[in-house]
């Protein structure tokens, strides 16, 4: 298993806050919680670390701080339960906190903003690290608190698959909410709106709008906005469009360059496992929660819900 | 279901205010302890606290987006720490680094310099605090920062273990005393209910606040109502044939024998699941799982012995997920 990369440019971005992320599946399960290492320094040997000094140094150290606590799915209980950082896991020393543990890293020449992995895909196993938190790792995923950011993330098997996840998705949509898709050429976007144009009801045939730049349905609710963004130049041109889209559920393929113009919106990242044009080919999804509408709360109830 | 009463965390600051001449900065991180940030600031702004404390700007943001226009600090920050929009919305940031500093003074940050006297955390380490210091005093100078804090904070780890904190924060202070910072604050709920003269200038009350005694046995609430504090939290929930409608997902920590009050009874539970709690007896009604000790309800501290930690977890899990 190797570490997933950061894959947005925003991951790389200064933060307002510590990084801290829930890899979901389709299944509501908790998959990977990852965070950064926020700062290190050098203390002597004796030094005291977290509450109750429980964790004394035992030579001159490098301590390594990791802003998850038990607010944010590290129960209190896990207590010497490994964090890797850069492939080798190290104990949590001492006491978890509310925001925070420490690993006391040795000599490691560990850096700030390094990625420390509780468990997980580049960290430790789900199973392992809960017997070592003391914690049925069945219950982890329910402590991942709201600080945390939610990406959901898992393989969908074929087109089928894919109708049924836009279904799914169509479910937790409502009006003012976008969903920008993004994928190479026959990754499957237009298939995804398909199934959410059918979960919502949508009246016509939800097809690739490659011509069209952008259709409007109507549904037994809210209206759905089907727009392509593939050769609009800029948001000049999508507010020369006129879209109605705080009434609309809008979907977006290839819409990253209209997320200037919102202040919120789903990222729907889809990316063939295989290559080759077979749309019944598998396909890794990843959903990304931007903005105020899209905490991590949505994209867990979304994750948990019925499939 | 968690019910707050924004009354009981007001009359708790206020309380703890009136035994103490320092200022009181009311800690929300956390979502207030899982209390709800918003709930908690203004209960505790009405209080009497002048400060709020949180950990990250993205939380000291959301009390400026409520309307919130009280003194915020936030002191944990990414790696790569964008500080520009706590200059600009007024939240003083804590600073735990050179490096921390220099990235304060790119963007005229007020910053609260934190120096570890023990806790092996973030701060300054002892050692490097009169250099930090310094390069603090020369950005100060040159208008680049304004240095308004100096603050530590106590591991809790015994009475010699805080005299030897209290006394390396003394020393750290009197190195310090070029910057002429206006707040220096050390004490957080448990100093500043036992150790008054480490309150200097301000207290960071977190847990007192919410009416939880920092000490972690205190299961039938007698320290903290002998201190004057009243919990701010009640969990309730309904029982039907031994199935309690609250699990993990809405917050609960695995407790096993924990007390449940239903009706006039107390049953334990026998364990908790994803979505409900079976308790040990057949029983239905309307449960307290925990809320005033005074009115004959469970504590969320015997909730936490049950769990094996303490009350801060319990009602932290509680946080709107």
């Amino acid at each position: 298993m190797s570490a997933q990369p950061d894959r947005t440019s925003a991951d790389a971005a200064p933060r307002r806050a510590p990084r801290r992320v829930a890899t979901v599946d389709l299944a509501g399960r908790v998959v990977r919680l990852a965070g950064e290492v926020v700062s290190t320094k050098r203390v002597p040997a004796g030094h005291g670390v977290s509450y109750g000094a429980e964790h004394v140094t035992s030579a001159a150290t490098t301590l390594a701080l990791v802003a998850l606590g038990y607010a944010d799915g590290v129960p209190r209980t896990a207590s010497g339960a490994p964090v890797t950082v850069d492939g080798v896991a190290h104990p949590i020393a001492g006491r978890v906190a509310m925001d925070q543990v420490v690993l006391d890293v040795g000599d490691a020449a560990v850096t700030p903003g390094a990625e420390a992995v509780l468990w997980g895909a580049g960290g430790t196993p789900v199973g392992a690290w809960g017997d070592a938190a003391r914690v049925p790792a069945a219950l982890l995923e329910a402590f991942v608190g709201p600080r945390v950011q939610a990406v959901v993330e898992d393989v969908v098997a074929d087109a089928d698959a894919m109708e049924a996840l836009g279904r799914r998705l169509a479910v937790i949509l409502g009006a003012g909410d976008v969903v920008v898709l993004t994928g190479e050429l026959g990754a499957g976007k237009t298939t995804l709106t398909r199934g959410i144009g059918e979960g919502l009801g949508a009246v016509g045939t939800v097809a690739s709008p490659t011509f069209v730049i952008a259709r409007t349905h109507r549904t037994a609710t809210v209206p759905l906005l089907h727009v392509d963004a593939y050769r609009l130049g800029n948001e000049a041109e999508l507010d020369d469009l006129d879209l109605d889209v705080d009434a609309s559920i809008t979907i977006a393929e290839w819409g990253l360059p209209l997320v200037h113009a919102v202040d919120a919106w789903l990222h729907v990242e889809i990316v063939r496992t295989i290559g080759g044009d077979d749309v019944d080919e598998p396909r890794t999804v990843r959903l990304t929660g931007h903005g105020d509408r899209w905490p991590a709360s949505r994209l867990l109830a979304f994750a948990r819900g019925a499939a | 279901m968690r019910h707050v009463d924004g009354a009981a965390i007001a009359a708790n600051v206020a309380g703890v205010s009136a035994r103490t001449d320092a200022l009181v900065c009311g800690v929300v991180k956390a979502d207030g302890y899982g209390h709800g940030a918003i709930v908690a600031a203004r209960a505790m702004l009405e209080g009497g606290a002048t400060w709020l404390g949180v950990v990250d700007v993205v939380e000291a943001l959301a009390l400026r987006a409520a309307g919130i226009d009280a003194p915020v600090l936030a002191w944990l920050h990414a790696a790569e720490p964008d500080l520009a929009a706590a200059a600009a919305a007024g939240v003083d940031v804590g600073v735990s680094s050179a490096a921390q500093l220099d990235r304060a003074a790119l963007v005229g940050a007020t910053v609260h310099l934190k120096v570890d006297t023990g806790l092996g955390r973030n701060g300054v380490p002892m050692g490097e605090w009169a250099s930090v210091v310094e390069r603090a005093a020369a950005l100060q100078a040159a208008g680049s920062l304004r240095v308004r804090g100096v603050f530590s904070h106590l591991a809790g780890a015994g009475a010699a273990f805080d005299a030897a904190q209290l006394a390396a924060f003394v020393d750290a202070c009197a190195i310090a005393e070029v910057l002429e910072p206006e707040l220096r604050h050390l004490s957080n709920s448990s100093a500043t209910l036992a150790l008054p003269g480490a309150a200097h200038d301000m207290v960071r009350l977190g847990i007192a606040a919410y009416g939880i005694h920092p000490d972690g046995d205190d299961a039938a609430g007698s320290a903290a109502a002998a201190a004057g504090l009243r919990p701010a939290m009640r969990v309730t929930g309904a029982v039907v044939d031994g199935v309690l409608d609250v699990g993990a997902r809405h917050g609960l920590l695995p407790a096993p024998g924990a007390p449940v009050l239903v009706g006039d009874r107390v049953v334990p539970v026998d364990a908790v699941g994803s979505t409900s709690t079976t308790l040990a007896e057949p029983v239905s009604g309307s449960a307290v799982l925990w809320g005033d000790p005074a009115d004959g309800e469970p504590s969320a501290i015997a909730w936490a012995l049950a769990a094996d930690t303490i009350g801060y977890e319990v009602v932290t899990r509680m946080a709107a997920a």
